[in-house]
C-alpha cells in the first residue's frame, strides 16, 4: 500500500469546468495505468494489459462522459455546501457580534423597524389608493371610471342622468354602464333611527361590477325607477349590526330616508362599490327624485351628481371607445356652450390613476417617497455602525485576509451581519405595523379601509423586499468602503486607516443631514399651509354650529307645513341650556343654496366688474345669523319687524356688495328681484363672505331674505326649508344628543333627525394639508433623531480614536474649552455641508409640491431657514456631548497607554 | 472462494463497501478497487467506472472527502478519506445490512410447516 504524502492543493484551482474535466481524465488515466501495471505484473504483455484494463473499466467514452457529469454535480454541491457553511459561520459570528454590541444593535433594529414599518405602511396606503381594486369586483381590469374633461378646467367624474343614458345606449365599446351617487341618509324613524351612508345605484350597477349578493338578490330593471314600493339592498355590516345577520330580513320593510323600503338582498362583506368608503345601504336610482330633486332623472337635467363606470366589451379599444363616448356626451350637452370641446377620459378604477387625482392621494404618494428617504437615513446609521465595527475588527479581518480569506468573503461577512439586522428590523416592523398602519390610516385616510389590508400578502412581500434591499444597501456600503481600505489599513497601521474610515462615515452623516433638511423643509411648508388655511376667515363661527335636519320630502308636506315643523323644533332647541341661538333656512353655506335672479338697477349696473353671475339666495328665520355666528361688515341683521310677511328687506354679502356697488355703501339701496319687478328690497346689512363649499374657492355672491317673505322671490316657487342651524356655547359635539331629543320631542313621528357639527362637514377639506403637516413632521422628526444619533456616533468614535492626539494637546496646555470647540466645530462642519446640500435639494424639489401648498411659496425662506436652524442646533448638541468627553480626557492616562 | 461467475453487486451496497475500504486509511480509486477485489477474491462484478461514480456521489453527499496527493512513485492521485459523517453512515449501514441478512437467511432456512410435505 502506498503511504501518501498528502499535500494540500487549493480546491480553487478545480473550480472551472475544464479543470474538473481534466481532473476526471487524470483520475481515469491514472487508474488505467495502475491497472495495466498490475496486469503486467500478473504476466500479461503490455498491450494485452492495456486492453484488459480498458475492458475492466467499462466502455471508456460513455464512462468518461458519465464521470465528468458526476464530477460536475459533485462540484456544484460542494460549492453550495461550502457557501452555506460560510454563511452559517457568518451568522454565528454576526450573532456574537450583535450580542457584544447589544445597545447599538437594539438601536439599529429599532431604527430599521421604524424605517421599514413606515415604508410598508405607506406601501399599503399607496397600494390601496393606486393599484388594488375595490373588494369583490370581478375582472376589475375590464372596468373603467368615466371622467369628463372640459376645456380649460380639471376633469370631473360627476355628470347628469342624461349622460348616463347616452353612455349606456350609444357607446358600442361598453358592455355595461352603471351610475351611482353616494347620498347620506337615515334608517328607521324617530328615536330608533340612525344616520347611514347610502348609495343610489342604477339596476345595472351590480351586474357591471360582477358582484353576487351575500343574501337575496340585487335590483331588477323594473325596480330601478319604480314609483310604488321602494327596495333596498343592505350593506353587510349594517345587516350584521342592525339586523343581527338575520336571514329573515328579506322581505321586511324598513324606513330609509323616511320612505318604506322592502329589503331584497344583502351585499357581500366589505363591498364598497368602486370607491373605498363604507356603504350601509344600496338604493335604486329612482329614489333620487325624492332624495336629491324631482328633476334629476330627466334626460335634459344638467346636474352633476352621478359617477359612472363601465365594463369594456372584450376587444374594444380604450381610445375608440373614449371617442364614441365623447360623441355621445356632445349630443347630450349640445345646448351647453361651456361643454363645447369637452371629451371623455376612461381611466382605471383606482382614483389615484385617474385624470383628477385628489390631493390627499397626491400627498400620500409624496409621503411614500418621503418614507423611502427616511429608510435611507436609517440605512446610513446602520452603515455607519457597521463601518465602526469593521474598523474595530481590523486586526481580526487582517488576520483573515492574510490567511487567504478572499475580499469577497470578508464583504459577505459584513453583508450577512447587516442582513441579519435588517431581517430583525423587518420582524420588528411587522409588529410595529399592526399599530402604525392604524395610526397612518387615521391620519391619511380615515374613510379608507386600509387597516383591513394591514397584513396583506403584498405588504408582507414588500416588507421582505424592503428588508433585503435595506440589508444590501446598509451592508454593501461598508463592505465596499471596508474591503477597499482593509489592506491599506493593515499595511499602514491604525492611525492612517481611521481617517479613511471616518471620511466615509462623515459622508454618510452629511447625506443624512441633507435628507433631513429636505424633510424638515417639507414639514415647514405643510405646517405653514395648514396654519394659513386654518386661519382663513370663513365669515362665520364654524366651530360652534350644529347643522340639524329632518327629511320631510317623502312625507309630502307643503312648504308651509315644513316651515311649521322647523319652527316648532327651533323653539324647543332654543330652550336647551348650552344653545345660544337656533334658526332655520332653505339653504346654508357648505350644504345648499338656490340661484336667484337680481335685476340690476341702472346705477348698480355701472359698478358690475364682470359678466352677470346669479347670486345664491337663501331665506332665513329669526336667529339664523346669530346661530351661525355670521359676521356683519355693515348695517344690521333682520329684527322682529323684518320677520313678517310684509317686510321688504334683504341682506347681501361683501362679494355682492362689491360687485354691484363697488366701494360705495349698499346700505339703504334697494335690490330688485327679477321675479317681482314691483318689489325692491332695501338692503339693511352686509355680511362677511363665506364659502359656498370649497374653502379655497372664491366666495359666491349671496342674498338673504326673511323666510316670511320668501314666497315672492323665487322663479319656480320657494324651495322648502331644509336645515336648522344651532349655535352652541361650548363644543357642539356634546349638544348633538340633546338637540336630537328636542327635535324628536317637537316633531312626533318624524324621520330620524340628522345632527352634525359644521366642522364635520368642513374638516375633510383640511385633510390634505393635515396629512402633509402631520406626516412630514413625524418623518422629519424621525429623520432628525436618526441623523443626530448618526452624528453623535461618528463624533464619539472620532474622539475615542483621537484620544491620544487630544491627550497630547491637553498636556501641551490646551484649555478644555478649546478642545470642546475643536470637536464641536468639526461636527458642525459636517452638519453644515449636509444642510447646504439639503437646502439646494429642497429648492429644487419644492416646485413638485407647490400645488399642494396654501399661500406659502415652495421656496419659503422661513421654512427653509427653520429647517436648517433646527438641524444645526441638533447637530451642535450631538457633537457637544462627545466633545465634553474629549475635554475630560486625562493626558497622563492616554500617554501612558502608549 | 472464487466463484465461476462474479455476482452482481446488490443495488446500494457498493457505497457501503467503498466506505468500508476507506475506513482505515485514505486511498485513491485504484487502491479501493484492488482492496475490494482482494477481499472478495474477484467474486463481485464491480465496474471500475461504477466505483468512481460511487466515490463522486458520496463526496457530494459529504460522506467522503477528496484531496490530491502524491503516490510513492511521485504520481499525482486523488485520495479519498472517510469523513465523520461517512463513518457514522458506514456503521449504521453495517448494522442494517447485518439485520437484513440474518432475516433473509432465517426465512430461507425455515423448515416446512407440519403436514405439508412437498
Amino acid at each position: 500500500m502506498i503511504r501518501p504524502r498528502v499535500k494540500r492543493i487549493f480546491r480553487l484551482l478545480l473550480r472551472r469546468r475544464d479543470a474538473v474535466d481534466a481532473a476526471v481524465d487524470e483520475e481515469i488515466s491514472f487508474h488505467l495505468e495502475q491497472r495495466a501495471r498490475q496486469l503486467e505484473a500478473e504476466g500479461r504483455t503490455p498491450s494485452e494489459a492495456r486492453h484488459e484494463a480498458r475492458y475492466l473499466f467499462g466502455d471508456l467514452a460513455t464512462a468518461r462522459r458519465r464521470l465528468r457529469a458526476g464530477a460536475h454535480r459533485r462540484e456544484d454541491r460542494l460549492r453550495w455546501r461550502e457557501w452555506l457553511d460560510g454563511v452559517r459561520q457568518d451568522v454565528r459570528f454576526g450573532l456574537r457580534s450583535l450580542r457584544h454590541h447589544r445597545v447599538a444593535s437594539v438601536f439599529v433594529v429599532l431604527t430599521l423597524a421604524l424605517g421599514i414599518g413606515a415604508n410598508a405602511t405607506m406601501f399599503g396606503v399607496v397600494d390601496t389608493l393606486m393599484f388594488r381594486p375595490p373588494i369583490g369586483i370581478a375582472h376589475p381590469d375590464q372596468l373603467v371610471r368615466i371622467y369628463f374633461a372640459f376645456p380649460g378646467s380639471n376633469a370631473i367624474q360627476k355628470t347628469g342622468y342624461g349622460t348616463y343614458e347616452a353612455l349606456r345606449d350609444h357607446v358600442a365599446g361598453f358592455q355595461n354602464v352603471a351610475a351611482y351617487s353616494p347620498e347620506p341618509t337615515s334608517i328607521g324613524r324617530g328615536a330608533d333611527g340612525a344616520g347611514i351612508e347610502a348609495v343610489l345605484v342604477t339596476a345595472s350597477f351590480f351586474g357591471t361590477l360582477g358582484v353576487h349578493p351575500a343574501l337575496g338578490r340585487f335590483f331588477t330593471k323594473a325596480e330601478e325607477r319604480a314609483a310604488g314600493t321602494r327596495t333596498v339592498v343592505l350593506g353587510y355590516a349594517l345587516w350584521k349590526g342592525r339586523f343581527d345577520g338575520n336571514r329573515g330580513v328579506l322581505g321586511r320593510t324598513v324606513d330609509i330616508a323616511g320612505e318604506p323600503c322592502v329589503v331584497v338582498g344583502v351585499a357581500p362583506r366589505d363591498f364598497t362599490g368602486v370607491d373605498l368608503t363604507r356603504v350601509d345601504a344600496w338604493l335604486p336610482i329612482g329614489m333620487a327624485t325624492t332624495m336629491v330633486s324631482p328633476y334629476v332623472l330627466s334626460r335634459t337635467d344638467h346636474g352633476v351628481w352621478l359617477s359612472t363606470v363601465a365594463r369594456m366589451r372584450a376587444g374594444a379599444s380604450r381610445q375608440s371607445t373614449a371617442a364614441q363616448a365623447t360623441a355621445a356626451f356632445a349630443v347630450v350637452q349640445a345646448d351647453r356652450p361651456d361643454a363645447k370641446g369637452a371629451h371623455v377620459v376612461l381611466a382605471p378604477l383606482p382614483v389615484g390613476r385617474g385624470p383628477a387625482v385628489p390631493s390627499e392621494t397626491r400627498v400620500s404618494l409624496w409621503l411614500a417617497l418621503v418614507s423611502v428617504l427616511v429608510l435611507l437615513v436609517a440605512c446610513a446609521n446602520v452603515a455607519n455602525l457597521l463601518l465602526a465595527r469593521a474598523a474595530a475588527r481590523l486586526p481580526e479581518i487582517a488576520v483573515r485576509l492574510s490567511l487567504g480569506a478572499g475580499r469577497r468573503r470578508v464583504a459577505r461577512q459584513l453583508f450577512v451581519e447587516s442582513l441579519m439586522l435588517a431581517v430583525a428590523g423587518a420582524a420588528a416592523a411587522l409588529v410595529l405595523m399592526a399599530w402604525a398602519s392604524a395610526f397612518v390610516q387615521h391620519v391619511v385616510a380615515p374613510d379608507v379601509p386600509i387597516a383591513a389590508h394591514a397584513t396583506s400578502i403584498p405588504m408582507l412581500v414588500f416588507a421582505g423586499i424592503a428588508a433585503l434591499g435595506t440589508g444590501l444597501l446598509c451592508g454593501v456600503a461598508p463592505a465596499l468602503l471596508g474591503a477597499r481600505s482593509e489592506l491599506n489599513m493593515v499595511l499602514k497601521g491604525r492611525s492612517g486607516s481611521v481617517a479613511g474610515g471616518l471620511r466615509a462615515q462623515r459622508l454618510l452623516v452629511a447625506a443624512q443631514m441633507a435628507f433631513t433638511v429636505v424633510l424638515l423643509v417639507g414639514a415647514g411648508l405643510f405646517v405653514r399651509s395648514l396654519r394659513n388655511i386654518r386661519h382663513k376667515d370663513l365669515g362665520m363661527d364654524v366651530h360652534h354650529v350644529l347643522y340639524a335636519s329632518v327629511d320631510f320630502r317623502p312625507a309630502g308636506l307643503s312648504s308651509a307645513e315644513v316651515v311649521a315643523e322647523y319652527r316648532a323644533m327651533a323653539e324647543r332647541v332654543r330652550e336647551l341650556p348650552g344653545v345660544t341661538a337656533a334658526g332655520y333656512s332653505n339653504g346654508e353655506p357648505f350644504r345648499s343654496a338656490w340661484a336667484v335672479d337680481i335685476q340690476p338697477t341702472a346705477g348698480q349696473a355701472a359698478a358690475m366688474p364682470g359678466p352677470y353671475v346669479a347670486p345664491w339666495g337663501r331665506a332665513v328665520s329669526a336667529g339664523y345669523f346669530r346661530a351661525t355666528g355670521r359676521r356683519f361688515v355693515a348695517g344690521r341683521s333682520f329684527d322682529a319687524a323684518d320677520h313678517t310677511a310684509t317686510a321688504n328687506v334683504a341682506i347681501i354679502n361683501e362679494a355682492a356688495a362689491h360687485y354691484y356697488w363697488g366701494n360705495a355703501s349698499p346700505i339703504g339701496a334697494c335690490v330688485r328681484m327679477a321675479r317681482n319687478e314691483h318689489r325692491c328690497a332695501t338692503i339693511i346689512g352686509v355680511v362677511a363672505d363665506t364659502p359656498w363649499y370649497s374653502i379655497t374657492a372664491a366666495p359666491p355672491q349671496e342674498l338673504y331674505v326673511p323666510i316670511e317673505t320668501q314666497e315672492q322671490d323665487w322663479n319656480s316657487g320657494p324651495p322648502d326649508v331644509s336645515m336648522m342651524e344651532v349655535g352652541t356655547a361650548g363644543d357642539p359635539e356634546r349638544m348633538i344628543g340633546p338637540v336630537r331629543r328636542a327635535m324628536l320631542a317637537a316633531g312626533g313621528d318624524i324621520p330620524y333627525p340628522s345632527v352634525e357639527p359644521l366642522t364635520d362637514i368642513i374638516d375633510p377639506q383640511y385633510r390634505s394639508w393635515e396629512i402633509g403637516a402631520n406626516m412630514f413632521s413625524a418623518f422629519g422628526a424621525l429623520a432628525l433623531v436618526l441623523a443626530a444619533v448618526g452624528l453623535y456616533g461618528v463624533m464619539a468614535y472620532a474622539v475615542v480614536q483621537r484620544s491620544r492626539e487630544i491627550g497630547i494637546r491637553a498636556a501641551l496646555g490646551a484649555q478644555a474649552g478649546t478642545l470642546v470647540r475643536m470637536v464641536v466645530v468639526e461636527g458642525l462642519a459636517t452638519a453644515l455641508v449636509g444642510a447646504v446640500i439639503g437646502v439646494v435639494a429642497s429648492l429644487g424639489a419644492g416646485r413638485f409640491i407647490a400645488s399642494l401648498l396654501y399661500r406659502v411659496s415652495a421656496r419659503d425662506p422661513l421654512s427653509i431657514g427653520a429647517a436648517a436652524a433646527q438641524l444645526v442646533v441638533v447637530a451642535g448638541v450631538a457633537s457637544y456631548l462627545p466633545a465634553r468627553r474629549a475635554a475630560l480626557v486625562d493626558p497622563l492616562t492616554v500617554l501612558r497607554a502608549d | 472462494m472464487p466463484a465461476s461467475e462474479p455476482l452482481p453487486v446488490v443495488k446500494g451496497t457498493l457505497d457501503v463497501l467503498v466506505l468500508k475500504a476507506l475506513s482505515w486509511t485514505p486511498m485513491h480509486g485504484f487502491e479501493v478497487a484492488t482492496w475490494l477485489e482482494g477481499r472478495s477474491g474477484r467474486g463481485l462484478g464491480i465496474d471500475d467506472s461504477a466505483l468512481y461514480q460511487a466515490l463522486y456521489r458520496m463526496e457530494a453527499r459529504g460522506l467522503v472527502a477528496a484531496e490530491w496527493g502524491v503516490t510513492d512513485n511521485n504520481r499525482r492521485a486523488r485520495y479519498y478519506r472517510l469523513t465523520r459523517k461517512g463513518r457514522a453512515h458506514l456503521e449504521a449501514e453495517t448494522r442494517r445490512w447485518g439485520r437484513y441478512a440474518r432475516l433473509v437467511t432465517d426465512i430461507l432456512g425455515a423448515p416446512a410447516p407440519e403436514g405439508r410435505k412437498p
